[in-house]
């Protein structure tokens, strides 16, 4: 169980790393497009797309990483001003609904691939990336996100993910 | 679909008929003011009132419920029960709607009623059923042209070397295959894009170009209609097949009154504002008849990169085009 | 319906929901009691994807890493404390010199939120370090940071144009005069505020020594607005241009760049972009359903549909605006507003391009007001120890003078629309 809750830890920081590395990709894809556009007189097909993807990438990759060290933007307002129990339930709560958004996403995520993925949706440009490709990203991140908000509910109100950085 | 359409619209007036109670929400990304905007306004009015407010239309305009790209899942997974985007998106689904945006496919507004009132615009109809999209109506938005900053494009060589803002896949083809780039930027950032001569030029519509204020940092403008922008209206097709017959009737009558408005407006509009950009400075060169041939020649290879990927329906549908 | 919203908002938020599942559970269960049931629930990866499938967006990670580079590697510090060294004897002078980069980076990125995480990421520390109050601070940072989308170039003034047909060049130059006017009120605001600041002047030997110092730093924002204005990259590309850069300056000039650090940055990094375009992706989900319930549409139709005098319904707009601005993202705004509101104001004999300035300032309010502002995000980001209630406070004095000069704008419209008549 214990050995279970650490691989999924590391497994969200990983996602993490990644979803980094996506953004570094995009800054030099971009940062090519520019030179190769403006001083050699050759626009690339894929760097505006190619980023495009990579950030929706890194958005959901990076999610639940950011949902473990705490890093979503909660209002305090109320939360720092109860009990000690309230602010327990609360944290309960929340995380729930949490879960339950996560599982929604992920599952009508995958649905919605599925059917890009069976119709055959191509993009619009002259790369013709299959779409179903670049929207994987949604389910696979509702996934870290399910794993995330589980871990959250173990751990009760104990910020036990968060701030190690 | 479009065999209803030579049945006067008078006959259902007429008969006083009791229509359904139906909610309709319809989606689609044009400003209001443009003539397809004015027509789906008109359209929605039409069908309330001859229903007598029993259909309840809900127009969501400018893309503030969908953009164009979503708007094909979401109209399939019953999102909004109608919508309207261009055939290019469409064309990233179903192959042959990229027939549009093969060059030079239509010369004239008359024509691209013809054909898509016949055989073509069935080939069309029958290729969106098969994902699940009923076609109710083809809104025109007119010929596609070449603004810039370089230099007048009065042949396919001059486009050599030239950097332009291009959306889709085969209309980039078409950029490419005349020797220039085509750059892919953001919506919002082409105005400023072609202000700092980040790209020299970009294509659209004449309608396009007065609504963006293109000839405020564009010089010259290219009249060589090399393309036919095509809107698609389509209905969710089970939400269509549940609707009562009566219902069915009048929004398809009520759909090819408006598609035959739009088509005239279309060619006005494309004048119109073809003579805004010149009252606005703009020095614009427009092909001569007998010039096209070459223009049209130079973009050969866009024919055959669209018959490769459209399959038979893509054949067939050059087939027709090409025969008259 | 409306009272659903609002009062499900303010509880998710209350019980310490994240913002950005708060507005996505929101939309759910909208989606769920008034639109079809679990059957709508298929709009949500359509919607979710198309949130951040724009390119423009793309310059918000990288402008991220770009500040998060300028902090590790000290050249962030340097820039400071040169203008440290040239403002700091006036009275309140590091307010003044962080709203002058505000105004400097607006131009340069259009983007509020970018302007807000790359200035903050600088000031804020160097600032609270040196004694200003830090509620005086995240206030002075996240009004500062809305001046992008006043100062040309700005992405609602294009959507504005093209929505309405205006000339998009009009719309920027009406825009310079009003961006100056505000930006000089927030400096002499916060120089006021913070008036019992003041250090001793700086020698000129020492002001020369840290621009010396800064010069790498300096290189930054003046090949960034180099590039953009003369058009060899876009201000989306200049995210990349500035963030390769900034590498390039601490790895070769500073070279403090460690592996370590390196992980620091990158994991940090991803946190606060992905925090932030997972608000974007909860404010369009709730867009979508408000919308499609017509709700936005419904409020407006209603403030301006009555028999009362212009004025009274110009006044009637701007509550809507700010009242709008309070729950949706500025994009979604524009769109469902902009087609009601510009035939009922051209038809009231308003100016348009004028009203266009007066919608812009409603969008800056927008993204400072609570419960759903950006700005106020990301500032929050910033800092494990600031409170949303604490950036609340210090903005609104800053939301006050934007009310103010949309007043002032009412009385003289010469500051929007004088120079315009120039063009064409
Ligand atoms: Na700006
Ligand atoms: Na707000």
């Amino acid at each position: 169980m214990n050995r279970l809750y650490k691989f999924s830890d590391l497994l969200i920081k990983y996602a993490g790393y990644l979803a980094g590395i996506l953004i570094f990709a995009t800054t030099l894809m971009t940062f090519y497009e520019v030179i190769s556009r403006s001083f050699f007189g050759m626009p690339t097909a894929w760097a505006t797309e190619l980023s495009t993807y990579a950030i929706i990438g890194s958005c959901f990759l990076g999610t639940a990483y950011a949902v473990r060290t705490y890093a979503h933007i909660t209002v305090d307002l109320l939360v720092n001003r109860v009990n000690d129990a309230a602010r327990r339930i609360f944290a309960y709560i929340c995380n729930g609904l949490g879960l339950l958004f996560s599982a929604i996403l992920t599952w009508y995520g995958f649905k919605h691939v599925f059917m890009t993925f069976e119709l055959g949706v191509i993009s619009t440009s002259l790369l013709r990336i299959p779409m179903y490709l670049p929207e994987l990203f949604i389910p696979i991140g509702g996934v870290l996100l399910i794993i995330a908000f589980i871990l959250q509910l173990i751990d009760g109100n104990v910020h036990k993910g968060g701030d190690h950085l | 679909a479009c065999s209803n359409g030579d049945e006067t619209p008078k006959e259902t007036e007429a008969s006083g008929e009791e229509y359904e109670p139906a909610t309709i929400r319809l989606a689609y990304n044009l400003p209001s003011g443009h003539h397809i905007s004015e027509g789906i306004e008109e359209f929605a009015k039409k069908i309330e009132e001859k229903s007598n407010g029993q259909i309840d239309m809900q127009i969501f305009a400018n893309g503030q419920l969908l953009s164009d790209t979503d708007m094909n899942q979401s109209l399939l997974t019953g999102g909004v029960e109608m919508g309207m985007n261009s055939s290019t998106i469409w064309s990233s689904t179903v192959p042959a709607m990229g027939i549009f945006d093969v060059p030079y496919v239509f010369e004239a507004y008359e024509e691209a009623g013809e054909a898509l009132n016949g055989e073509f615009g069935d080939i069309l109809r029958s290729e969106m059923e098969d994902v699940g999209v009923k076609v109710l109506m083809f809104g025109d938005y007119g010929f596609g042209q070449f603004a810039n900053n370089k230099r007048p494009l009065e042949s396919p060589e001059d486009f050599r070397g030239l950097k332009i803002r291009s959306v889709g896949t085969l209309p980039s083809e078409l950029i490419q295959a005349y020797g220039a780039s085509p750059v892919f930027m953001g919506g919002g950032e082409v105005y400023m894009g072609l202000q700092r001569q980040t790209v020299d030029g970009a294509t659209s519509g004449t309608t396009a170009m007065v609504q963006r204020s293109y000839d405020e940092v564009t010089d010259y403008l290219t009249i060589n209609n090399y393309t036919y922008f095509e809107f698609i209206l389509g209905v969710n097709q089970e939400f269509w097949d549940d609707l009562p017959e009566n219902t069915q009737t009048l929004i398809e009558e009520t759909a090819n009154e408006t598609e035959e408005w739009i088509r005239q407006q279309t060619k006005l509009e494309d004048e119109r504002t073809l003579q805004v950009l010149k009252d606005r400075g703009m020095e614009v060169y427009e092909v001569p008849d007998d010039e096209l041939d070459i223009w049209k020649e130079a973009a050969m290879p866009v024919w055959e990169i669209f018959e490769e990927e459209a399959g038979e329906a893509g054949s067939e549908l050059l087939d027709i085009v090409d025969g008259e | 319906m409306n009272l659903f919203f609002a009062g499900g908002l303010a509880t998710f938020l209350l019980i310490g929901l994240p913002v950005a599942f708060s507005l996505g559970m929101l939309a759910v269960l909208g989606m769920f009691l008034f639109n079809g049931g679990s059957f709508a629930f298929a709009q949500i990866p359509i919607i979710a994807y198309s949130a951040l499938d724009d390119f423009t967006l793309t310059a918000l990670p990288m402008y991220i890493l770009m500040s998060q580079i300028l902090v590790v590697s000290g050249v962030g510090r340097d820039l400071y404390e040169m203008a440290s060294r040239w403002f700091r004897h006036f009275p309140g002078g590091l307010g003044i010199a962080t709203v002058f980069c505000c105004a400097i980076f607006s131009a340069i990125s259009g983007s509020s939120v970018a302007t807000a995480v790359t200035v903050g990421a600088v000031a804020l520390p160097e600032m609270v370090r040196r004694g200003y109050k830090k509620k005086y601070v995240l206030g002075l940072l996240a009004a500062g940071g809305t001046l992008g989308i006043l100062i040309p170039p700005s992405v609602p003034m294009i959507l504005y144009g093209s929505l309405t047909g205006e000339s998009v060049g009009k719309l920027f130059i009406a825009g310079v005069v009003p961006g100056i006017i505000l930006t000089l009120s927030f400096m002499i605001f916060s120089s006021i505020q913070m008036w019992h600041i003041k250090e001793e002047p700086a020698t000129w030997a020492e002001r020369w020594e840290a621009s010396k110092k800064a010069i790498w730093g300096l290189l930054l924002p003046i090949v960034i607005i180099g590039g953009i204005y003369s058009g060899i990259f876009t201000p989306t590309e200049a995210a990349a241009v500035g963030a390769v850069l900034a590498f390039l300056i601490a790895i070769v000039v500073y070279r403090n760049l460690t592996f370590a650090n390196l992980k620091v940055m990158i994991l940090s990094t991803v946190k606060t972009s992905a925090m932030i375009l997972f608000i974007i992706i909860g404010a369009k989900l709730l867009g979508f359903i408000l919308t499609i319930l017509q709700i936005p549409q419904q409020i407006t139709a209603a403030a301006t549909a009555t028999d009362l005098s212009p004025w009274v319904i110009f006044i009637l707009i701007n509550i809507v605006l700010l009242v709008l601005g309070m729950f949706l993202e500025t994009v979604s705004i524009l769109v469902i507003t902009v087609p009601i509101l510009y035939p009922i104001i051209t038809a009231l004999g308003f100016d348009p391009i004028w009203f266009a300035i007066i919608m812009v300032i409603n969008m800056e309010l927008a993204l400072i007001t609570p419960p759903v502002g950006l700005n106020l995000f990301v500032l929050k980001g910033l800092d494990k120890n600031n409170t949303i209630a604490e950036i609340v406070k210090g903005v609104i004095p800053y939301a006050l003078i934007m009310v103010l000069f949309i007043i002032l704008l009412c009385i003289f419209p010469q500051i929007a629309t004088y120079f315009t008549g120039d063009v064409q």
